[in-house]
């Protein structure tokens, strides 16, 4: 049987870290593997971190959704933001070749977060962003 | 997140952290961190008690690596857990951030 767990979070950093922590707190009542946890961390940070840095072309308050879905072991996180239309699976994956001096971190965020995920999904609907990351025991780095 | 300096008996800073490094962790440590790794001698880090690692944190680390390497400096990273390490490799920073076994080995790499 699945769970369903919706979030309602304003557009700050603030509110980004508790619903981390309210999250965390959630996976540790579940019988996740630490590495699950992990990764689902990893992706809460970095795409909820992008949203809110980038997605807003004004400087009001918005509301992102964040639902899980568990079922059988099988974590899907969807992130709705009403930010402007960003497909992140299309931004570009950074250079990992450069020397010290030229690395850049930008980019690695969404970059992690594909690498960490099972499967990413992007839709542009009702005028939202609607991103879906899948997260199964058998997550793909590892 | 809590940072520590260590003693060394070497001419380098050594550091423990210990917790996780996300939003929260990093905005906790990282003026002290900035302060303790600004460039003038090489930092060593045991990474045993660091449990969170996402692009913040990365991104913390490497701009302390990039004042270090202006000085002739390195960073080097020691005692990391598997999933902190997965995480550093994946974002490929592991070929740009020395990680060894232990202190005895960061010692060694400063050293060669």
């Amino acid at each position: 049987m699945a769970n369903y767990h919706t979030f309602k979070i304003k557009n700050t950093f603030a509110e980004i870290e508790l619903l981390c922590v309210e999250i965390n707190e959630l996976a540790q009542t579940s019988s996740f593997s630490e590495q699950i946890v992990f990764c689902l961390n990893v992706c809460l940070e970095e795409m909820l971190t992008n949203i809110v840095k980038y997605a807003y072309d004004d400087k009001d308050k918005h509301e992102i959704e964040v639902r899980l879905e568990i079922a059988n072991e099988i974590i899907t996180l969807t992130i709705i933001d009403d930010g402007h239309e960003f497909n992140p699976l299309e931004a570009d994956i950074p250079n990992m070749n450069s020397d010290i001096q030229h690395r850049e971190v930008g980019g690695i965020g969404i970059f992690l977060t594909c690498k960490m995920a099972n499967k990413v999904t992007y839709t542009r609907k009702d005028d939202k962003n609607v991103l879906k990351v899948l997260l199964t025991p058998h997550v793909v780095i590892l | 997140m809590k940072l520590t300096q260590l003693e060394s008996t070497y001419k380098v800073t050594n550091l423990l952290l210990s917790g996780s490094l996300d939003i929260t962790g990093v905005r906790d440590i990282e003026m002290d961190f900035s302060r303790l790794a600004s460039g003038e001698q090489a930092v060593v880090i045991d990474f045993s008690g660091v449990t969170f690692i996402a692009s913040l944190g990365m991104r913390m680390l490497l701009s302390a690596a990039k004042k270090l390497d202006n000085e002739g400096n390195k960073l080097v990273l020691h005692s990391v857990p598997p999933l902190v390490e997965t995480a550093l490799a994946t974002a490929g920073l592991a070929t740009i951030l020395p990680i060894v076994k232990d202190e005895p080995d960061a010692i060694s790499l400063l050293q060669s």
